[in-house]
């Protein structure tokens, strides 16, 4: 297949974003007194070689992988979800509420791990029915709804469902029977996303829903000629995307803190969205990038306690990095501008 | 009140000639003279020039050759700073006040304090009806375009070109323009008032000039309107080399300018089809998705039928001649005549029983025109009905079938295009002998 001006166009503009992020990351690095060759050698050690590296990364990489395979979905239909955080917080929410106040345990962790999805996928289609029927624009709600999650959970964690052994504000660890069981040495949650990742494709690239999202997203004035569904697009994209992101935060909770903590909303419900960005919202892409991301992620954190670069240029990065993807749009303009110059 | 021979010309364009880069030549040695406290129309065929001579007046664009003089002082117009500086000021078609803001909010904001006393002391002396205190967003198009022209008086203009200010308002809002115009017509202003309708033409201004081809056809008083619309409108050439013209009751063509009630009668031809309905709409970007391949913008089209997409796209790339190196090519990739002819091409040969075409050979040369007219009439031969507009009547006449004019939201009574008279056709088309 040949590629089209615009995917030129965008290829050229991911190559630019990531340099000029690695560019003001080294100069941190640099600042502090670091040789940036001798960081990322580290940085890539510490995350891919050490066998406890490497699992830490693959659990940040299934966490970020599974919510950046759903918004690659949605992304695609040109709908920006910016509450995978909410999500996914709610989707820990959920399975807290199966394990700890219905306590069904026929199933093990397949129940909480369920419902978390289905309410995560629920949240996210709250937008998008507002979306549909008002043309309230998604990026605000679903982003205020981030922090309708965000009390929620610490309000059970500070409140109800505060651990009364330890008084701290954490849930109590939930039993084994609930635990996702590791596969082949890595969080069960791995195994997840390396299923998820080809039914997602498939999805979008031989349905007739796919071709349809994919088309809203490229001209939605096309998508209405042509009749399609606007519900089935805004409400049922926004619903796939919450699910997998719902589907993250019970994972995580069931497969790697087995508790709820303030700090279970940690980000990476955004710090998805420029794995998805990175990875050009294609499935098959996604898992690749969520590991080298998450690789980045923790060979960084580990670099903090090594070298002493702070995290905080971890979040310079992470943040410039998707200001510029995000104006990468308006750089295809500009890069095409150039390229019909030359 | 007319102001032919009054004492000096205000503004003067002399032998203007606008070339582009890309070789088109819109001006051919345009002249005009605008006299203080006239109206002068400025009408013509799209693409007769209209626009890009008024650009040149406006500092837009800079003239190949020519000459302006203002107030017989020769001026060079560089900007539209520079226009505003010389005191003439454009209205562009479409509003672009701020529509959550007052009329007079959105004056004082882009012209400041002063200008706002200026339209205070304008509307108090010649007593002008505007409505300045409610948002823009609310108000009708009239209205707007009313503290649009206020606004560029604000700004101290003494000239003030409209750019088809009435192409979307009611009758009674182009009366109230028309008022509003002759009553600062009163108090010296000059206005240049382009548009496609004659009748308002004849009403509103003083004197008018006839752009053809980017040529001036006529430049004089508006009192021989039989002329005016014979020397607008092209179409005779054709006359006499067409005797085989075809005609079919399944071909309808309405002829007319955009604007005048084509997208109402496209939706009214589109709902009541049994089978699939092809359609073409004026705005051909928005029937197709960039990005995806040939194959795709056909299967996106009729997705939820079987069809075979590859076989389809490879029968309308051939007998569209459409340039790519296979199917496979995103659309995108395709020039701006082929992806025309392309989706052309689909909808009418996905049509089933009846095909709507808007516009469909919009700047296509005469080559690809002609051949998008054999294929609608391939698809008036096996049985389907086409619902044609277009904005040309050289066009309506070449492609035969059954011609009504549209004008205003109204039809006229449909001509086979052998019979049609072309003085006729020209007179409804802009405006004239409506009953």
């Amino acid at each position: 297949m040949e590629l089209s001006p615009m995917q030129i166009y965008r290829g050229v503009a991911t190559i630019l974003a990531v340099s000029i992020a690695v560019a003001v990351y080294s100069g941190v690095i640099i600042l502090y007194g670091g040789d940036p060759v001798e960081a990322y050698t580290k940085m890539f050690r510490n995350a891919f070689l050490d066998p406890y590296g490497l699992r830490e990364t693959m659990r940040l990489a299934s966490a970020l992988g599974i919510i950046s395979l759903g918004l690659s979905i949605v992304f695609r239909a040109g709908l920006w979800n910016i509450g995978a955080e909410g999500q996914y917080v709610l989707g820990g929410l959920a399975a807290g509420y199966v394990v700890y106040v219905l306590g069904l345990q026929q199933g093990g962790p397949l129940a909480p791990l369920l419902i978390g999805a289905l309410t995560g996928g629920l949240y996210a289609a709250i937008p998008g029915v507002l979306r549909w029927r008002l043309g309230v624009n998604e990026v605000l709600t679903t982003l205020m709804l981030n922090y309708v999650a965000l009390y929620l959970l610490y309000y059970v964690v500070y409140g109800v469902w505060r651990d009364p052994q330890t008084g701290f504000p954490v849930t109590p660890e939930i039993p084994g029977a609930y635990r996702l069981p590791e596969v082949g040495g890595f969080v069960g949650g791995l195994a997840i996303m390396l299923l998820i990742a080809p039914a997602l494709y498939y999805l979008l690239f031989h349905t007739r829903y796919g071709f349809k999202l994919r088309v809203y997203g490229l001209n939605r004035e096309a998508a209405e000629y042509a009749g399609y569904d606007r519900r089935a697009i805004i409400v049922g994209g926004l619903f796939i995307s919450g699910l997998l992101a719902g589907l993250a935060g019970a994972g995580d909770f069931l497969g790697s803190y087995y508790r709820l903590m303030p700090r279970f909303s940690s980000g990476l419900g955004y710090t998805a969205i420029i794995v998805a960005l990175l990875a050009y919202n294609h499935p098959l892409i996604v898992p690749i990038a969520s590991i080298l991301f998450a690789g980045f992620l923790y060979g960084s954190y580990t670099l903090a306690i090594v070298a002493d670069i702070p995290t905080e240029a971890t979040y310079l990065m992470t943040g410039l990095l998707l200001a510029m993807l995000v104006s990468t749009q308006y750089m295809e303009r500009w890069i095409g501008w150039l390229a019909r110059r030359l | 009140m007319t102001s032919q021979g009054r004492s000096s010309p205000l503004l003067k364009a002399r032998n203007i000639w606008v070339v582009y880069s890309d070789g088109t030549v819109a001006n051919k040695g345009v002249s005009l003279t605008l006299y203080e406290g006239e109206i002068h129309g400025l009408v013509g065929e799209n693409g007769a020039g209209k626009t890009s001579f008024v650009h040149v007046l406006y500092g837009v664009v800079r003239p190949s050759a020519g000459e302006i003089y203002i107030q017989g002082v020769k001026t060079r117009i560089a900007s539209p700073q520079d226009a505003r500086r010389h005191g003439i000021f454009m209205v562009p078609q479409h509003n672009v006040l701020i529509p959550t803001l007052t009329g007079l909010d959105n004056i004082r904001l882009s012209n400041g304090a002063e200008a706002v006393d200026r339209v205070y002391r304008l509307v108090d002396e010649l007593g002008i009806d505007v409505d300045l205190d409610t948002p823009v967003e609310r108000l009708e198009r009239g209205m707007v375009k009313k503290i649009e022209v206020l606004r560029a008086l604000a700004t101290g203009a003494k000239i003030v070109i409209l750019d088809e200010p009435t192409s979307v308002m009611s009758p009674v809002e182009v009366e109230d323009l028309s008022r509003l115009l002759k009553t600062l017509r009163g108090a010296g202003y000059s206005f240049i008032f382009i548009s496609h309708r004659l009748d308002e033409v004849v009403e509103i201004c003083d004197r008018v000039t006839v752009l053809r081809d980017g040529q001036v056809a006529y430049s004089g008083g508006v009192d021989e309107v039989e002329k005016l619309y014979r020397l607008m409108f092209r179409g005779e050439e054709y006359l006499e080399a067409s005797s085989m013209r075809r005609i079919s009751p399944m071909l309808r063509v309405f002829l007319g300018i955009e604007g005048n009630g084509q997208e109402e009668l496209a939706r009214k031809y589109l709902s009541g089809s049994r089978g699939f309905t092809g359609y073409v709409p004026g705005n051909p970007y928005s029937a197709m998705v960039p990005g995806m391949s040939l194959v795709d913008n056909v299967r996106f089209r009729v997705l939820d039928q079987d069809i075979d997409y590859e076989g389809l796209t490879l029968r309308i790339v051939r007998s569209y001649e459409v340039v790519a190196r296979d199917i496979y090519t995103p659309i995108d990739r395709l020039s701006g005549g082929n992806m025309q002819r392309f989706i052309v091409g689909r909808e009418v040969e996905l049509s089933e029983d009846r095909c709507v075409l808007m516009y469909p050979t919009r700047g296509l040369d005469m080559r690809s025109m002609a051949l998008v007219h054999r294929r609608v009439w391939d698809a008036v031969e096996r049985g389907c009905e086409v619902i044609y507009f277009t904005e040309d009547m050289e066009e309506a006449l070449m492609l035969g079938g059954m011609i009504s004019v549209v004008y205003r939201g109204r039809v006229s009574e449909p001509v086979s295009a052998d019979e049609a008279d072309v003085d006729r056709l020209k007179m409804l088309m802009s405006g004239i002998g409506w009953s």
